[in-house]
């Protein structure tokens, strides 16, 4: 065929020629496959992320210019050499600003930026826009087949933009990489943005060797800026989960491309082409070390993190045995002040004169919240050792909330409380569990809670049955729950924010062994409340 | 991901380019309106197109 009154064999597919070096195919492909393989790779990780589809976009542009410069190389057509030399510009700057923006959004914390910035972004694409079609763009073709076409002054403005796009990308990284606080975001923003600066700087290499008319050899070069990217992007995914991309996954993402690179030595002939690979070759190799050395680093702190804990969990058990042992004792001796008091306030010791009874009817109440207190610590201690043991029998919950309620009636008197207790009539509230724990651990503490929780107003406790479950529900006009206080309202020890302020004796563990015993019963418990100052409802929900 | 603002704008953007590709596809390709240089001395500088713009400012 002849083409450019030269000799050419036609292009199979516009890029497969005889009339091509292999080592361009080689220089052109891998580049292609490798920046195909990790804009894929990050996008299937996580196709819900800003960041991801950005590098997509950048390594789907590099993929495109590689192609279409493949064809510039194989198609002897004159019209595609004027078309395709005229279609990898905006390609081309479409790598420099996709780069940007992705550099923007790192440093915006993978969120996306304003409008006005990726207007400003856009704007050197508008005399792009205007004149590709023009023969400002692409003069001509070249009298010399080997050389194609000749570059406008459209390219030359390109050029310059592309350079611009490098310098404002490098000074973002590096401004990302001062301001951005999380020490996390901050080395991500550093790796992604020396992997983005050099795939840049590298790819203009290429540009150079036209604007200075250097060997056209060099502008091969330009291509193994992809390789560099994909190794910093790799390692970024290793050490830090950037793109969300599993560990073992961007392994082998490196060693396929330490592979592709090697074998490009066995490949070509060109002596600097090896040099190029030589030096490509040993960077990826140091970046895999790296990267193998952060995951055997995170292997060792795994094994450390799994010593530590069980480290803890023998300290816990020596504690919790401790803490046993301790509120045992205490026990023993609150029981017997108890037991002491009682007998001074009935008077089995004496008369006592009229001035200490007070006294000793507070130390008598002090004595027996202080006993109630220390047997929830242990109750909690024994729920969480799985040592509390149930005996179940069938009940009437009902008549059970009506003891609880009569008991409590006294303390709410004392506050001006109304207390009352309404249950849903002609339903069966018979159920089988251990009755002495739900009345002590689940009922009592409920309403003991809403009475010390609520300054003034009423406790209305409720009962009935919804299928096969009995809902038992006490709703109180007090303080309420904030949503801060929600989360660890039934936790080990959880108290509200500001909780101990309005009862002195909270312990935190109330909540906790209600919910322990609810659930042992195969029942629920939550709490519901429209904020502080809002009054709150605890609903308990237990099988029949 | 991205609001209704940043959609348009990147419809607009992206599609202009397109049309522009397609604009330059249509000459080049199919009206093959472009200039073969014979002889290397006709080859125009894209340097010379700043200087004259830089000349007549």
């Amino acid at each position: 065929m002849t083409e450019f009154g030269c000799e050419w064999d036609a292009a199979q597919f516009l890029i497969f020629s005889s009339n091509v070096d292999p080592l361009v195919y080689y220089s052109h492909l891998g580049p292609m496959i490798a920046a195909l393989l990790l804009g894929i790779f990050v996008l299937l990780n996580n196709r819900k992320a800003l960041v991801n589809w950005a590098l997509f976009f950048v390594t789907l542009m590099f993929a495109a210019w590689t192609y279409f410069d493949l064809i510039l190389w194989a198609s002897p057509t004159p019209q595609d050499v004027m078309f395709f030399w005229s279609a990898i510009i905006p390609v081309e700057m479409l790598i420099y600003a996709g780069s940007l923006y992705l550099v923007y959004l790192f440093t915006n914390g993978q969120k996306d930026i304003s409008l006005t910035k990726k207007i400003l972004i856009a704007i050197p694409f508008i005399p792009l826009i205007l004149l590709l079609h023009t023969s400002y763009t692409v003069t001509g073709l070249s009298p010399d087949c080997d050389e194609g076409a000749i570059e406008g002054p459209v390219i030359q403005y390109m050029y310059l933009f592309e350079f611009v796009y490098i310098i404002w990308t490098a000074l973002l990284a590096t401004r990302g990489v001062m301001l951005l606080k999380n020490i996390t975001e901050r080395k991500q923003m550093l790796f992604v943005g020396i992997g983005v600066v050099l795939l840049l700087l590298v790819f203009s290499l290429g540009n150079i060797t036209l604007v200075f008319s250097l060997d056209p050899a060099w502008e091969q070069y330009k291509l193994f800026g992809m390789p560099i990217f994909v190794a910093f992007i790799a390692y970024s995914i290793v050490k830090f989960r950037t793109f969300n991309a599993k560990v073992m996954a961007a392994q082998a993402l490196v060693v396929a491309l330490a592979i592709a690179v090697l074998s490009l030595l066995f490949l070509q002939t060109i002596p600097n082409i090896r040099i190029i690979a030589g030096i490509t070759f040993i960077f990826v190799c140091v970046l895999g070390y790296l990267l193998i050395r952060s995951v055997k680093r995170e292997v060792q702190q795994r094994e450390h993190i799994e010593v530590l804990a069980k480290e803890l969990a023998e300290t816990n058990d020596r504690q919790e045995t401790l803490i046993h042992f301790i509120g045992h004792e205490v026990k023993g001796s609150l029981a017997k002040d108890i037991g002491a008091f009682a007998s001074l306030s009935e008077g089995d010791l004496g008369v006592l004169p009229e001035t200490a009874k007070p006294f000793v009817a507070h130390a008598l109440a002090e004595s027996r919240q202080s006993a109630g207190s220390v047997e929830n610590i242990l109750k909690a201690a024994n729920l969480k050792k799985g040592t509390v043991t149930y005996t179940k029998e069938p009940f009437d919950l009902k008549a059970l909330i009506v003891g609880a309620v009569e008991k409590a009636k006294p303390v709410a008197e004392e506050k001006n409380l109304f207390l009352s207790f309404v249950a849903a009539e002609g339903a069966s509230y018979q159920m089988t569990g251990d009755k002495g724990q739900i009345n002590d651990h689940v009922l009592r503490n409920l309403i003991d809670n809403a009475i010390n929780y609520t300054p003034a107003g009423s406790v209305a406790v409720s009962l009935k049955r919804d299928g096969t479950k009995i809902v038992f529900a006490v709703k109180d006009s007090g303080v309420g729950i904030t949503e801060e206080d929600k989360e660890r309202l039934f936790t080990e020890g959880g108290h509200g924010k500001d909780s101990q302020t309005v009862n002195v004796h909270s312990t935190g563990y109330g909540l906790y062994i209600a919910k322990q015993i609810t659930e042992a019963h195969g029942g629920t418990i939550r709490a519901e409340s429209e904020g502080a100052g809002k009054g709150s409802t605890f609903i308990v929900e237990l099988p029949v | 991901m991205l609001d209704r603002k940043s959609k348009i704008f990147f419809s607009i953007f992206f599609g202009l380019i397109l049309i522009s590709v397609a604009v330059t596809y249509y000459r080049l390709e199919i009206l093959e309106d472009f200039h073969a240089f014979t002889e290397d001395e006709d080859i125009p500088r894209a340097v010379d197109f700043y200087l004259n713009l830089v000349d007549q400012l």
